[in-house]
């Protein structure tokens, strides 16, 4: 697997994009370091939002184990060649699911962790010893913290596959994780940050014990191959078609496809609260460096807005371009309607998480309000870059090194200005505020450009062959 | 006008020559065969045909569409097959078809009835609401040979149809094509000799992205059959482009301004002439 996945990424890029990615998330991330180090940041502080951010990653990824659960389902999988094969090999599923995500494991060790653990190394020399010292231990706590996010995702979701009981036990496991943090009992110290933080036999052995549990049981339960008679369903696209003003279908079809793959449309709610998570620690973070307390909307919104790149790779996973161009349709359009499904999933998920968030924190009405306008202004934006960016394969150009860094910059550069001023600014202003709504409108404007120009730009491509 | 015309089609994927000078002419009433071994060319030259791939030279016309020109206006008109595809894995055929008649436009009678026809030619009826993914392989196979003849296009381009088809479902397909094609154009893209030979009125054989031959199959010599015919033509043609390599190394000049090399050392083709790759995969 790790060869295909080597041959897969290097066939699509070129080599030396894909070598190259580590050395990209290297040098951002040394450049991230030694500022918070100019700045003046607690090392400590930097490092725990670092575990929290590489957790939450984990989190995520782990959900693409649900991928793999439909590749080993599909009678033709496209994912890889292994996984399509998997039937006449003699293997077991639960091998396959669980070499699926090692081998994403050693991936993202490879191109992103030890490039952040080695990201410490200047400003060290540069600043402070400690970020020096931290490097070593980080090379095993941040893959064994992704580790942990990963597995802990392939437990919940196979518990939750499990029925009302297995959504029980799920539930109860987290309650009691969440009421040992609340309790106080050493959950940190004995979790992989604890690697980290505190290098103890507790650490060792909670994360050994941690990652084993929640491994066994998502590999297990995913892994599950009971024979079950064929699956039927009434009828549901053109009444689908005809509910959302869908002449061609495109849009409904997008809908149904995602509904009924693993995971279905909780993966969308999923990869929301994801983010509502990483933006509650960053906030959290800004709280205690900065002492101030962040507004929570302007903050929230543009934050959860990012969603719409989880949220477009899930609609476009079961869209295989080739499929579409046998009928009188174009590129443009296909992307048209994923961007319609997009709106129709990922704007109201965001907007629910968004308020949910912000009912729980506490906030004006004002910033609430200039919260969902900067959610859904990020939102069209990503979506449309992303489209405009990757065209129906957002998740094959995460480790091109060249669109990488530019949906990094992209992104980064209208984002980070809205997030100082939600962070940083404790009232913002008329003035202020006036000019975050028209930055929200004009994101949603450019995002609506750009998703135009995606059909024409990917159409030519297909046209001339240069992608399959 | 013929139905289907291409006229020195050529398409290179970076130094492989996928399509290199494919002439075919296919009339309406025809079914033509379009032979030829594994990466000879065949499904490139059906992409390019269908405006799903644009030529990088040459000419073509279907239905009187330019494919280059038009490539939707083409596959409006249109239906297509191709090799390696199954249906949407979480639709159920019902509703892939559903999605067919709306891309197409076809009124939801006509398509309840033409899905009822087909389904029942194939043995279909009893798998119509299970999920595609669930589907055996030949369920599948069914689905979208049925998925390309809904809107009763004039024109269908069919690539392997018979794989995975138990030999019953296989027979009931090769009538079809038989009936279809008497009054449509159908062109036939395969690797298997004995239903080129059964079912194609013309039978062009393709290799290394040329058509090196053309026959028709009730016109053989009677010592021969058409795998004769093809394996004469596939070996002759690789002969001549062993010949077409030393005349290069021999004669750089030669070789260079197209008079010497493979082109010019094939073996005669009939008719529309001689050369075309057929990516099935090349790529």
């Amino acid at each position: 697997m790790l060869r295909e996945e080597w041959r897969l990424h290097a066939r699509l890029f070129g080599g030396w994009r894909f070598a190259a990615f580590p050395v990209v998330v290297a040098s951002l991330a040394a450049s991230a370091v030694a500022a918070l180090a100019w700045a003046g940041v607690e090392v400590a502080v930097a490092i725990a939002g670092l575990h929290a951010l590489v957790f939450a990653f984990g989190l995520q990824t782990g959900s693409m184990g649900l991928v793999a659960q439909d590749a080993l389902e599909r009678v033709l999988g496209e994912i890889s060649l292994l996984m399509s094969t998997w039937h006449h090999l003699p293997l077991s599923r639960s091998r396959m699911i669980a070499a699926f995500l090692l081998r994403d494991l050693v991936f993202y060790t490879l191109l992103i962790f030890l490039p952040l653990a080695v990201a410490f190394v200047p400003a060290g020399l540069l600043y402070e010893d400690a970020l020096l010292a931290a490097a070593p231990k980080l090379v095993v706590s941040l893959p064994a913290t992704f580790a942990l996010g990963l597995a802990t995702t392939t437990a919940i979701i196979a518990l939750v596959q499990r029925g009302v009981s297995g959504k029980l036990l799920a539930t109860g496991v987290l309650a009691a994780v969440g009421a040992g943090i609340w309790m106080g009992l050493p959950i940190a110290a004995a979790s992989p940050y604890g690697l980290y933080a505190d290098p103890s036999l507790l650490a060792v052995a909670g994360t050994v014990v941690g990652i084993a549990i929640t491994a066994t049981v998502g590999f297990a339960g995913l892994g599950r191959s009971e024979p079950r008679p064929a699956r039927t369903r009434e009828p549901a696209l053109d009444a689908l078609a005809d509910r959302v003003g869908d002449e061609r279908g495109l849009v409904a079809r997008s809908l149904l496809e995602l509904s009924r793959s693993a995971g279905g449309l909780g993966t969308i709610a999923f990869s929301a609260t994801v983010l509502l998570a990483v933006a509650g620690g960053v906030v959290a973070l800004v709280s205690q460096i900065a002492g101030v307390d962040p507004q929570a909307g302007l903050t929230f919104g543009p934050l959860l807005g990012l969603s719409a790149f989880t949220s477009y790779n899930w609609l476009t996973t079961a869209a295989d371009a080739p499929s579409y161009r046998r009928f009188p349709l174009s590129i443009g359009d296909v992307i048209a309607a994923k961007r319609r499904a997009l709106a129709l999933v990922g704007l109201p998920t965001g907007v629910a998480a968004l308020l949910v968030a912000l009912a729980w924190l506490g906030t004006t009405p004002t910033d609430a309000a200039f919260g969902v306008l900067l959610f859904v202004g990020v939102h069209q934006y990503v979506g449309g870059l992303t489209a405009f960016l990757a065209g129906l394969q957002p998740n094959e150009f995460l480790f091109d090194t060249l669109l990488f860094t530019a949906f990094g910059a992209a992104v980064l550069v209208p984002v980070a200005p809205l997030l100082v001023v939600g962070l940083v600014v404790p009232s913002p202003g008329a003035v202020l505020l006036g000019a975050v709504a028209v930055t929200a409108l004009a994101l949603g404007a450019i995002g609506t450009v750009l998703g135009r120009r995606a059909g024409p730009r990917w159409e030519a491509r297909y046209q001339r062959g240069d992608v399959e | 006008m013929s139905a289907i015309q291409a006229e020195d089609l050529q398409k290179s994927f970076g130094d492989l020559a996928a399509v290199d000078g494919l002439s075919i002419t296919v009339e309406a009433g025809e079914l033509y065969g379009l032979l030829g071994p594994n990466g000879a060319g065949k499904t490139t030259a059906i992409e390019l045909l269908t405006g799903q791939l644009e030529a990088d030279g040459g000419s073509a016309s279907v239905l009187d569409v330019d494919p280059s020109e038009d490539p939707i206006g083409v596959r409006e008109r249109v239906g297509v097959l191709p090799e390696k595809e199954s249906p949407p894995s979480f639709l159920t055929p019902r509703e892939f078809f559903d999605f067919v008649g709306r891309v197409r436009g076809i009124d939801d009678a006509v398509l309840d009835r033409r899905v009822g026809e087909w389904a029942g030619r194939l043995g279909l009826t009893e798998h119509l609401d299970t999920i595609a993914s669930d589907c055996s392989r030949g369920n599948q196979q069914k689905v979208m040979i049925a998925a390309a003849f809904l809107h009763e296009p004039d024109a269908v381009f069919i690539d392997e149809p018979l794989a995975n088809l138990d030999p019953i479902v296989q027979e009931r397909v090769k009538e079809a094509l038989v009936d279809y094609a008497a009054e449509n154009a159908v062109v036939l893209s395969t690797h298997h000799v004995e239903v080129a030979a059964e079912v194609c009125t013309t039978v062009g054989i393709v290799h290394n992205g040329r058509l090196v031959a053309e026959r028709t199959p009730t016109d053989l010599a009677p010592d021969r059959t058409l795998l004769d015919e093809f394996l004469e033509a596939v070996e002759g043609d690789h002969a001549a482009v062993d010949a077409g390599a030393a005349v290069a190394d021999a004669e750089p000049d030669a070789a260079a301004d197209g008079a010497g090399g493979a082109a010019a050392a094939a073996p005669q083709a009939s008719s529309s002439n001689a050369d075309a790759p057929d990516g099935d995969d090349g790529r």
